[in-house]
């Protein structure tokens, strides 16, 4: 073999080690802007997904009242919320559970101020529409379920000042309000009974 | 010295994060789905149906053993109502679960719990072992004997249920109090069922395992 030829090759195979070398830099330079977008990309939709979940369960809309009158009395009283949300109540309690009649709301105070969540329903809410809470109930006591004459929104959760309207009883920030709400910080007396009081709920 | 200084960052990142993972996670709280919380939850309802039958039946019967015995469970299990809220409460953890009731249990009841109801009916109880809203109408309507042989069988098949659940939280929790709590319950509802399927007897009632 000739020297020429000798220098011909390694010229070659230098030229060619060059490609391969720029063309590993591109791959490489083509994988770690791949391996970036995917995690961004996933960060973002766990980001998207989180914000989404919390904005559907988000307790933001629940209205705050400042309640101080809580004593008994068997008078009529006005409340400024409608559904109330606390003030004077009867001496007996509402027991917990579900009615297809109004109930007084001074029991029905008296039964949040123990712990209880009164979801109540616009009397012309299709029945179908109040079964669907009885879903969001799950299990839970200290619930009392009862159409109200006097109320603008389709449902309403009002526990001991606070409170929540509602379009549909498919919201799941009913369920978020339950789980808030029930024997939560706001009640008076968390625990008292709801049951043991007045009216014989159907559930 | 860029490096020093890049450690230094990534130290007092790392620090920052721990301080405030542990300010968001309560250290030793059991977290929102946990055996713990799924007990003490559960366990307040099945109570709550507890006192409320003894005292149903302190209002119907005149018999000093039932209304003794009532007196001691309604007692008993309103304290025990009250620690298990302190427990949340400490816990920072809400009263009521977003999940059904008894999952957490993964399965460790023997009663029937098969395909609940979605919605539930005057037949249906609430939970296993607990009394129907009939069965309760039933009971605040009876009195004398018959009023304390249903509160009996109603009782002896809701400490079943909660000898069940006492059970699944001891072989599910490490938490200390909790099994202190829920050990205590095993023995002394058992004891309480033995005593009242004896009553049961003298009442002419033959006993009936649920």
């Amino acid at each position: 073999m000739s020297g020429d030829r000798r220098e011909v090759i390694r010229g070659r195979l230098s030229e060619l080690r060059s490609r391969q070398r720029k063309a590993e830099g591109l791959r490489r330079i083509a994988v770690s802007a791949a391996v970036v977008a995917l995690v961004s990309g996933a960060l973002a939709a766990v980001a998207v997904i989180v914000l989404t979940e919390r904005g559907r369960t988000s307790l933001d809309a629940v209205k705050s009242f400042t309640v101080t009158d809580r004593t008994h009395t068997t008078e009529p009283v006005r409340y400024p919320q409608t559904p109330p949300v606390g003030g004077n109540h009867d001496p007996a309690w509402q027991n917990c559970g579900v009615y297809n009649q109004p109930i007084r709301d001074e029991n029905a105070v008296h039964a949040q101020e123990h712990g209880a969540v009164w979801i109540s329903y616009r009397p012309d809410v299709p029945r179908a529409e109040v079964e669907k809470v009885l879903t969001a109930m799950a299990g839970r006591d200290y619930i009392l379920l009862s159409p109200h004459p006097k109320q603008a929104a389709p449902f309403v959760a009002s526990a001991w000042s606070k409170q929540l309207m509602l379009e549909s009883a498919d919201d799941p920030r009913l369920s978020a309000f339950l789980r808030a709400y029930i024997k939560g910080p706001e009640t008076p007396e968390p625990g008292a009974p709801c049951d043991g009081g007045v009216g014989e709920p159907l559930l | 010295m860029r490096r020093i200084y890049l450690l230094a960052g990534v130290a007092v990142a790392l620090l920052a994060a721990t301080v405030v993972w542990g300010a968001l996670m309560r250290p030793g709280a059991p977290p929102d789905t946990s055996p713990e919380a799924g007990f003490a939850r559960d366990m307040q309802v099945h109570h709550s149906q507890a006192v409320r039958m003894s005292m149903i039946v302190r209002d119907r019967t005149r018999d000093e053993e039932t209304r003794r015995l009532a007196y001691d469970i309604a007692l008993t299990q309103q304290q025990q109502i009250g620690q298990m809220y302190a427990w949340l409460e400490t816990w920072g953890l809400p009263q009521t679960s977003s999940g059904r009731p008894m999952a957490w249990m993964k399965g460790r009841h023997h009663v029937e719990m098969t395909a609940k109801p979605e919605q539930p009916t005057p037949e249906s109880p609430p939970m296993p072992g607990m009394a129907t809203s009939r069965q309760l109408k039933e009971l605040e309507q009876a009195s004398g004997r018959d009023a304390e042989v249903r509160f009996l069988r109603l009782m002896i098949a809701h400490h079943q249920a909660g000898v069940q659940m006492a059970e699944a939280a001891l072989s599910l929790s490490d938490d200390p109090q909790v099994r202190r709590m829920a050990t205590s319950m095993v023995a002394a509802q058992q004891s309480e069922i033995d005593l009242m399927e004896r009553m049961l007897v003298a009442r002419g009632e033959a006993e009936r395992t649920q």
